[in-house]
């Protein structure tokens, strides 16, 4: 078989995914400052208005933002499927979904419905093109790896987060609509497992392999993975939403669920530690630290929930601070670390390769963030976590440490990512 | 007959891959072509190839895929890899 007929349309110019990478830490620096004005009680509830604020500021403002800008950068990349106008479409989305996720946090924080209204008129539509734009790629999409399975998925499951995510928004601003509180957990299961933990999983089988040089994944896990996790969302959505129906008689159902559910994520994370102790070459930086970190963390939670099922002890909290801070940050701030360095390197060699200027001088991708800044950061992340943890147990002694030493972590992160993108600018000036 | 120079890269992490091919096709004239031996397709480096003045074709191969690229304008050396 031959690929030749794969079409060459533009790639994405440097600033498309760029623009939702540097974003992306300003929300999470946002999220730092509330940890500090609003206090230990942030911790008391997860229905609290601070906290409810807090989460969407991780979840949106950092998580999606980042995997929206990834999208943009590897649905070329890896599906051969480019978004149409990507520069154009990405602009508008950026600029609608930064202000709706700015409008929206505020409104929850500070109550004020008029904010969330303001906030959902503009951060639907901005998902709902991003969904649209990117669902027809992945639809168009020649690529038949499991990567791109993976994708659809969490992009159905992204699809079922926001209608979810709507509805109660919706409850939420206007009197008149009923706040229909018992899917929230239906809408968090889908955000956390379907959306961010699928994406992540299927950038995975193609990140892991190509830049930590691994063996590829099994393919019963990439053909077969996926699917299953999507199978077990249903099945307990299904579980939850009848949960007043069915009683105390269906509980073995929902807790058969989520033993599957905690087996394959755990099944998932435990091929991937083989493979990485496999690998041939042991060349190990800070993203293979920020990844062992956050697929570690995965498992964690993972064990944290099934107990917390098991012995109805409400742990939604620390389970919380263990998947999205343990996983989900330290996961992408590790793709942050492989992404902004190959996109500054590619898109010199792009602008600079048979040119007379050549590409002796274009800085190697190691030179465009450096091993020991990154290794800095992570450091400080891995001290943050471990605080926030302690912090959920010792919130007297520990709140405040943690909650500044996140403010510091993301800031950090924050000034590495511009340094590259300065170091980009300079290198092109001096041409 | 056209000279083959073959880039075994599958065993390296990115970026030498595309650091190897851009280097070698610096050097390369017309009557050769470049045969790159890799475990994926790299669409990055397709979009330099495009703009730069280079064809080229990705073939299902032993490490996962042979990618022949060769000048555009010599017709000689495509329609010898059209034969392979």
């Amino acid at each position: 078989m031959n690929y030749n007929q794969l079409s060459l349309e533009q790639a994405p110019t440097i600033g498309t995914p760029l623009r939702f990478f540097l974003t992306a830490p300003v929300f999470a620096i946002a999220a730092a400052l509330l940890l500090l004005f609003a206090g230990p009680d942030i911790f008391q509830s997860r229905w609290q208005p601070e906290t409810l604020a807090l989460t969407h500021l991780l979840t949106l403002g950092f998580i999606t933002m980042v995997m929206m800008g990834a999208l943009f950068q590897l649905l070329p990349v890896l599906a051969g499927a480019s978004i149409p106008k990507a520069a154009t479409i990405s602009t508008i989305i950026h600029a609608l979904y930064s202000l709706g996720v700015a409008l929206f946090t505020f409104g929850l924080a500070t109550t004020k419905t008029s904010f969330i209204k303001l906030a959902l008129v503009v951060l639907i539509p901005a998902l709902l093109i991003f969904l649209i734009a990117v669902s027809m790629s992945l639809f168009r999409a020649q690529s038949s790896h499991a990567s791109v399975t993976g994708m659809r998925i969490a992009i159905a499951s992204l699809w079922i987060t926001l209608a979810l995510g709507g509805i109660l928004a919706t409850g939420q601003a206007w009197d008149s609509v009923p706040l229909l509180r018992h899917i929230t957990s239906i809408h968090i299961a889908w955000a956390s497992i379907g959306w961010v933990t699928i994406m992540i999983t299927a950038i995975a089988y193609q990140v892991v392999p190509m830049f930590q040089v691994t063996n590829d994944y099994p393919d019963i896990s990439k053909r077969y993975f996926s699917r299953l996790i999507f199978i077990c969302l249903l099945g307990w959505s299904a579980t939850h939403f009848f949960e007043s129906e069915l009683a105390n008689n269906y509980d073995w159902l929902n807790q058969l669920v989520i033993f599957t559910l905690c087996c394959l994520l755990i099944a998932f994370v435990s091929i991937t530690f083989h493979l990485q102790i496999q690998r041939k070459k042991r060349l190990a930086d800070a993203s293979m630290y920020f990844w062992m970190t956050g697929l570690g963390c995965l498992s964690l939670s993972m064990l944290l929930y099934f107990y917390s099922e098991i012995t109805r002890h409400d742990l939604s909290i620390l389970i919380a601070i263990v998947f999205l801070t343990g996983f989900a940050f330290s996961v992408i701030n590790g793709m942050l670390y492989k992404i902004v360095p190959f996109l500054v390197w590619l898109h010199l060699h792009r602008k600079l390769a048979f040119t007379n200027k050549g590409i002796s001088g274009i800085p190697t991708m190691n030179e465009v963030i450096s091993r020991e800044k990154m290794l800095h950061q992570y450091y400080l992340h891995v001290v943050a976590l471990i605080l926030t943890v302690l912090a959920y147990f010792m919130p007297a002694v520990f709140f405040y440490p943690a909650a500044l030493a996140w403010l510091t972590n993301w800031s950090l992160l924050f000034v590495h990512l511009v340094q590259a993108i300065q170091l980009y600018k300079t290198c092109l000036a001096s041409t | 007959m056209s000279k083959e120079i073959v880039l075994d890269v599958h065993e390296l992490q990115p970026p030498a891959p595309m650091e190897m091919a851009l280097d070698a096709l610096d050097k390369m004239t017309e009557g050769e072509y470049l045969k790159m031996i890799h475990r994926m397709q790299p669409f990055p480096l397709y979009n330099i190839l495009f703009e730069n003045g280079f064809k080229y074709e990705a073939r299902e191969g032993d490490a996962g895929f042979d990618i022949y690229i060769w000048h555009a304008k010599d017709k000689a050396t495509e329609a010898f890899i059209k034969q392979l």
